[in-house]
């Protein structure tokens, strides 16, 4: 049981960073980004980072390269589409999110799998806790202290928020409104490159199948945490981790499997359902 | 007195439903057994693409939750009639389609609440949900391998050629589009698009607008659930992957989307396109989904009428949809 609880804050902190990324975007564009799991997959798969040999090289190269391809996304697609139409935003990231996965399952079709994680760590109450969990864990408590100072001590990280709350305010004040956003798009794309490279050593395995679980933790973190803060992800990617292994914990002999995965997402869709307009957001329009 | 128009469509109808048989026995070189099984894959896509298209074209929701509800038909028809108590195949798509609405109810009870992004994770959530869990589990498909399902009988006469099957495909097919033809035209099918278009507009001339949503998620379950047992019947074999996220349910809005939201032969347009573009363009099979995904992208940010705007715009006449009194937004509900 606490086994299993250590486990999850363990595996939550990457479910964290996951939600770190999906907040990045929804903050600037007011969307979840329904490709993140894919981009975070492809970047991983392409650059080859799961590679010992390429260390640190090729998870550099993830980062570069999920960021481009968001940042891309958001140039070439999403800013087209005018920004009080989410509902159009949302359905063109599923539609990067299809061919990003047709793309991966014609180039490397079967999931891959990934040495364990290191055998060397530190056992806390009988949980063997790998060094790349400890180094994800300090990962993503770095960044979520990174982001919140960047949003609420600097004039750039208030101007990704302000960009999307009022559009034409902040081109009369001279925001440059459209590499602001790309650059928000960016970092959600390099956050999910990063969290998807901590995330398949643990799990093991990686492949296409594989990005759309991961994308789903990401938002479920994402809501769970409230949307708004970058310790909100962390506190919510923690949650969702110890709400997945300790069901997994009593649920292992059930004959439904992925019993876990289906409480976590009633729990989503019910917070969802109670606070439409998000957890710590003010009154509805 | 017979409107000639009518007529017309009643001999379409016909031709298309008793051809395949009587082509597959007389002229087997033109219609093959595997050529029988890809044109019936794609009439079951049309027809559930066409359950999408309730939700997203009358009531302006998105929906990622259609190929589970699908799914939920399958297995309702399978399981009562491969196992237990082995009813008619009939029986079998009633039930479904009763599951398939009830599954939709769900759907619409959240729906009536949410709207874009945050509908679209919902529905997303509950797709993923089942396809992970409930369709994998050992009382319904026996884990990953999943379940055997029968074609249907007549008496000694078993629908075992593909061929056979293809004309119950397409009579379900177009059972769904004449019975959404009636509902579009009905008092709750207006509600329901008054209800899509402008919650407030609709709310002002004294139309429940939360309930109208529901009331088209429940529809369009009964719809999904028809259409995914017929799709399961047809394939003999019913998998939790046939119906995921990522097959199905992903694809299912995007054929939608990119069909053109308004207008439901330009949905069963891109549908049938989806499983045969590929094949006649001899692309391979898996590489089918990424023609799909850049139209989507294309229409969503250049061009949102879809194929049914493309043709608009081609031939300066709307083939697919009659012209409307009143031209409304074709954005999905914000």
């Amino acid at each position: 049981m606490i086994r299993s609880l250590v486990a999850g804050v363990a595996e939550g902190s990457i479910y964290g960073l996951l939600g770190l990324g999906i907040i990045v975007i929804h903050r600037n564009s007011r969307i979840f980004n329904l490709a993140h799991g894919h981009i975070g997959t492809l970047a991983v798969l392409s650059a080859g980072a799961l590679d010992p040999k390429m260390w640190p090289w090729g998870a550099v190269f993830a980062v570069i390269i999920g960021g481009v391809v968001a940042a891309g996304f958001f140039r070439i697609v999403i800013e087209r589409i005018e920004a009080d139409d989410p509902s159009s935003m949302t359905v063109a990231t599923l539609g990067l999110s299809l061919l990003l996965f047709v793309i991966m399952v014609n180039v490397r079709p079967s999931a891959s799998v990934v040495p364990s994680p290191m055998a060397s760590g530190v056992g806390i109450f009988g949980y063997q806790v790998s060094s790349s969990q400890l180094l994800a864990f300090a990962t993503t408590v770095l960044i979520s202290i990174a982001l919140s100072l960047f949003f609420d001590r600097t004039k750039l990280g208030l101007a990704t928020a302000g960009v999307s709350l009022d559009q034409t305010a902040a081109q009369m004040v001279g925001l440059p409104v459209r590499w602001i956003s790309a650059l928000s798009w960016a970092g959600g794309g390099a956050i999910a490159a990063a969290a998807v490279l901590f995330a398949a050593p643990v799990l093991g395995v990686i492949g296409p199948a594989f990005s759309t679980g991961m994308m789903v933790r990401g938002v479920a973190a994402a809501i769970v945490g409230g949307l708004e803060r970058p310790f909100g992800a962390l506190m919510g990617g923690v949650a969702v981790g110890v709400i997945d292994s300790v069901v997994g914990h009593f649920t292992v002999a059930s004959s439904i499997p992925g019993l876990s995965t289906f409480i976590l997402l009633t729990v989503v869709v019910t917070i969802i359902w109670l606070r439409p307009q998000g957890l710590l957001a003010a009154a509805p329009r | 007195m017979i409107d000639p128009h009518r007529l017309g469509k009643w001999f379409v109808f016909l031709v298309v439903t008793i051809s395949p048989p009587l082509l597959s026995r007389w002229a087997p070189g033109v219609l093959s057994e595997s050529t029988a099984l890809t044109l019936g894959v794609a009439t079951c896509f049309a027809a559930m693409a066409v359950s999408t298209y309730v939700v997203v074209g009358h009531a302006r929701r998105i929906s990622l939750g259609h190929g589970a509800l699908a799914g939920l038909g399958a297995f309702t028809s399978g399981v009562l009639t491969a196992r237990g108590p082995q009813v008619a195949f009939v029986t079998g798509l009633v039930a479904a389609a009763a599951v398939g609405a009830a599954g939709g109810l769900l759907l619409g009870l959240v729906a009536k609440r949410l709207r874009g992004t945050w509908l679209a994770v919902a529905t997303l959530a509950f797709s993923f949900a089942l396809d992970q869990s409930l369709f994998r589990a050992r009382f319904l498909s026996q884990g990953a391998p999943g379940l055997d399902v029968p074609r249907p009988r007549i008496g000694s006469f078993v629908f075992s050629l593909n061929a056979d099957y293809l004309s119950i495909a397409v009579l379900v097919l177009a059972l769904l589009l004449w019975s959404d033809a009636h509902i579009k035209g009905s008092d709750i099918g207006r509600a329901i698009r008054a209800a899509g278009e402008t919650s407030l507009g609709a709310q002002a001339v004294g139309v429940n607008a939360e309930r109208m949503i529901a009331h088209a998620f429940v529809i369009s379950g009964a719809y999904a659930g028809l259409s995914g047992a017929t799709f399961g019947h047809l394939l003999g074999h019913v998998r939790a992957e046939t119906f995921s996220y990522d097959l199905l349910s992903l694809p299912l809005l995007a054929i939608v989307v990119v069909g053109g939201m308004r207008s439901r032969f330009g949905v069963v347009l891109a549908a049938l396109g989806y499983v045969l573009l590929p094949r006649a363009l001899g692309v391979a099979a898996t590489w089918g989904p990424a023609i799909l995904a850049v139209s989507l992208i294309l229409v969503v940010s250049l061009n949102r009428d879809g194929i049914d705007g493309l043709l608009m715009h081609l031939y300066g006449v709307r083939l697919l949809t009659p012209p409307r009194k009143f031209r409304c937004c074709t954005k999905l509900a914000r």
